[in-house]
């Protein structure tokens, strides 16, 4: 018998998903996650997910694009080769603002995609429960919770024991 | 639901009543005062017109507020609609608030230059009396009270209606297809208005952006009335399990973002002046960013995009009754900055002083707007549900989640 990649449940409301979350998350389990067919609102907090850091990655690329902006500008129009153009300053913050601003924008849109991609772990090319039937259902009618086998707390038979008390249907182990 | 909640009684709508009384008499002798010792009747006009049009400008987007809910259809905000809807009591009575700045037109001094004498050998302005001349501007005004009348009728009639209505929805159904027609009424009548009572005070000037621009400063001091008096209502135990910390979140981005909307529309009429550099454009900018007027100036940019950004942009700080308070009584201070920044250079260029002109004669006109705005929302919300009972959508505004 080759070793457990992780358990696999399946459960069929909403409510009963939602103890279940906070529950396995109070047992202690830290490698699971649930799969839904549609965006469950509140889900998140039940299942102990803390604040990404998505946010201080999107602020980095905000200040690589506004120093960026400032600093091209400054640099083209009044050191390197100045330009006067229609009587305004070498370099004013007014007409500076425009691009200051899309360049922000530019620079805050690239980190944010980059740090989702890093911070998700995307492109993902293979999953262990990929091949799972159960976790299929995950795309239509089913909430689908899953235990990783490389979680501390995880032995095969108690864990499973664990997702049935939770109310959890079809419980089963998968093999990578 | 379908019981209505009247909250006439509570102390909360007490204090609203009381308060607004002593800031009506208040403002009432601080604006006598202002006309007898306090620089005449220029500078009293000037102040009652900024008292006036902070509180109409609000007043009117407040119904705006509810058309727009009934236009989008949404579900979030029926709890709280009904607070915009009892804050807009002064909308029925605007006719009487433009009644000073109409009789100042006929005064030999009023604050208008284009009624001036010197007008009519003005090049400028002769070529502009086909608009700005005093029967035509008596006839807009009296256009504008009657067609915000008529819209407050119909969305808040309607909804009003609707509390005594369970299970038939034909008033909601009825504001859901005049609310199109009423946001159009409402974006034609408040920029126009605001052409003619602000920027008409610099005849010579003129911007297409304005009426944006005077939107962008009354949403988000309406959206901020409503916070104010959201948090009040939860704090004191009304509305208990209809306001959630999901309506905290949501008005919260609404100020965010109505804020800073208005330092995109504010900074892109500065940006098009400064870089045009036309005479009769940069006139306006010259006369407010001298003298001291450009520390309003520079109190604007700080107060009403800076602070508020910096303070609204976590998305925790959103679902916290404290900052919310403090952001939403910031933004209505840099309303009121805003709106004297507009106003008041001009009044006193009309009254022969460049310098900067603020002191407590400023604050009479609009204490005493505040005081009628506090009156008439407590007397609706004597007479009126203080929420939409049978609003068809109401429990969505109990389930959703952000």
């Amino acid at each position: 018998m080759s070793t457990p990649a992780g358990v696999i449940g399946e459960f069929k409301d909403v409510n009963v998903i939602m103890t279940a979350a906070q529950k396995i998350n109070e047992a202690g389990y830290r490698k699971w996650d649930i799969h839904t067919p549609y965006p469950v609102h509140g889900l998140d907090k039940a299942m102990g997910i803390k604040r990404s850091i998505i946010t201080y990655i999107s602020f980095l690329g905000l200040c690589g694009g506004l120093s960026t902006a400032l600093g091209l500008q400054w640099w083209t129009g009044a050191v390197d080769y100045k330009l006067n153009i229609g009587g305004k300053g070498l370099f004013d913050w007014q007409f500076s603002i425009p691009i200051d601003f899309e360049l922000s924008i530019l620079g805050t849109a690239i980190m944010t995609v980059i740090g989702l991609f890093g911070l998700c772990q995307l492109p993902t090319w293979y999953n262990r429960y990929q091949n799972d039937e159960s976790f299929k259902k995950a795309t239509d009618d089913t909430f689908v919770v899953t235990i990783d086998s490389d979680d501390d707390r995880f032995s095969a038979e108690q864990t499973a024991t664990f997702l049935k008390g939770l109310g959890a249907q079809n419980v089963h182990t998968v093999t990578a | 639901m379908s019981q209505l909640v009247n909250l006439g009684s509570s102390p909360l709508i007490g204090k609203i009543q009381r308060y607004g009384m002593i800031l009506t008499v208040l403002g009432a002798v601080g604006l006598g005062a202002a006309y007898a010792v306090g620089g005449g009747l220029q500078r009293m006009m000037g102040d009652y017109l900024l008292g006036f049009w902070y509180f109409a400008g609000i007043s009117v987007t407040m119904v705006f507020f509810s058309a727009l809910q009934y236009l989008t259809r949404a579900g979030w905000s029926s709890s709280i609609r009904r607070i915009a809807e009892n804050f807009a009591g002064m909308v029925p009575f605007m006719l009487v608030g433009f009644l000073p700045v109409i009789i100042n037109l006929f005064s030999h001094s009023s604050i208008y230059e284009w009624t001036h004498e010197s007008a009519l050998t003005d090049p400028i302005l002769i070529h502009k009396a086909g608009y700005l001349n005093t029967q035509f501007l008596i006839i807009r005004l009296t256009l504008y009270a009657l067609l915000w009348f008529g819209m407050y009728r119909v969305i808040v009639g309607n909804s009003i209606k609707q509390d005594t209505m369970p299970g038939d929805h034909r008033p909601t159904e009825k504001n859901w297809t005049l609310a199109a027609p009423m946001v159009l009424i409402y974006a034609l009548s408040i920029s126009f208005c605001s052409f003619d009572l602000l920027m008409s005070l610099e005849p010579h000037w003129f911007s297409t952006m304005f009426g944006v621009y005077t939107f962008a400063g009354h949403f988000v001091a309406a959206i901020s009335v409503i916070t104010l008096m959201t948090v009040a209502l939860y704090r004191g135990g009304h509305l208990k399990g209809y306001i959630r910390d999901e309506h905290f979140h949501d008005l919260g981005k609404l100020m965010f973002a109505f804020s800073v909307f208005w330092t995109y529309i504010a900074f892109s009429q500065y940006f098009i002046i400064w870089y045009a550099n036309l005479p009769e454009e940069t006139v306006y900018f010259t006369a407010r960013t001298s003298h001291g007027w450009q520390y309003m100036g520079i109190a604007l940019v700080i107060m009403h995009f800076i602070v508020p950004f910096m303070v609204l942009l976590r998305q925790d700080v959103k679902r916290k009754t404290n900052i919310l308070v403090a952001a939403a009584i910031i933004i209505l201070i840099s309303h009121y900055i805003d709106l004297a920044w507009i106003i008041l250079p001009a009044v006193g260029h009309v009254s022969g002083s460049e310098g900067m002109m603020f002191g407590w004669q400023e604050l009479t006109g609009w204490i005493f707007f505040a005081g009628l705005f506090m009156m008439l929302a407590a007397r609706a919300y004597k007479k009126n549900s203080a929420m939409a009972v049978n609003d068809p959508v109401l429990a969505e505004s109990k389930e959703y989640v952000v």
